[in-house]
């Protein structure tokens, strides 16, 4: 597969949760140039938000400043964004489903991760180099 | 975040505006909190001009049904739309919650 990007961009923010509202508002903005559909937009904005929320949340607990790098690009039938940390080892895939606990005993977390998981066509992680890599892909056609 | 508020026969009516996203999550969570604190006991969440919710929002429904529920009262969420569906339905929320199509039918039968 040899695909061309139509168009994207990369941003690299700070592990604080005020980055996070810039990060989406500019995210949004590029999505709006792809004429994606309502419901493929809303899908790309929870992912966003639950990927972001979860890694400067959970995967630094050294306390100190790190950098997210965040590649978005767009292709003919997708959009496709790649999240870049050097934060603890924390692979995604192997969150639980919570979506069948009884409310009285589900607690915070979780959820966020199983949605994305389950509204993304593709969600990969890898640990390479001391990096934790999740690459999330949604067709927009 | 923005949000009107009502009282219709007994039941508090919130009618919250925009995203109930991380960013939102919080203040909506205390300004319902607080209202159920003061005694309403049956709520009933307006989506109508809601957009878009996140898991951080979802929590936000888990406490305020569990704090309702400790009071002997109950939550029912009314008029949303076709994406928040989805994602009550993926995360299996549409079976913890009384989910009416509109206001009215919200009202007629909680």
């Amino acid at each position: 597969m040899n695909e061309q990007a139509t168009g994207g961009f990369e941003i690299i923010v700070k592990n604080s949760p005020e980055e996070i509202s810039q990060v989406i508002h500019q995210f949004i903005t590029f999505c709006n140039l792809q004429n994606l559909s309502l419901s493929v937009l809303y899908k790309l904005r929870l992912a966003m938000e639950e990927i972001l929320v979860n890694t400067i949340s959970y995967s630094f607990p050294d306390e100190k400043p790190h950098e997210i790098q965040i590649k978005i690009n767009s292709y003919v039938d997708k959009i496709v964004v790649e999240f870049l940390d050097d934060g603890v080892e924390f692979n995604p895939l192997t969150v639980p489903e919570p979506k069948d606990i009884p409310l009285a005993e589900r607690k915070p977390g979780g959820m966020g991760i199983y949605l994305v998981k389950t509204l993304m066509d593709t969600f990969e992680y890898k640990r390479t180099d001391g990096n934790n890599i999740l690459t999330i892909s949604k067709i927009i056609t | 975040m923005e949000m009107s508020q009502r009282e219709v026969n007994d039941i508090l009516i919130l009618s919250p505006k925009g995203n109930l996203d991380f960013n939102h999550a919080t203040s909506f969570q205390e300004t319902a909190s607080l209202l159920i604190e003061k005694g309403a006991k049956k709520v009933l969440i307006d989506f109508s001009e809601l957009f878009f919710i996140s898991s951080a929002g979802l929590r936000v429904l888990i406490v305020l049904t569990k704090l309702l529920q400790q009071k002997n009262g109950a939550l029912a969420l009314s008029s949303l739309n076709e994406q928040i569906l989805e994602v009550f339905s993926i995360s299996g929320f549409h079976k913890l919650f009384a989910i009416y199509s509109s206001e009215e039918e919200a009202l007629k039968n909680f």
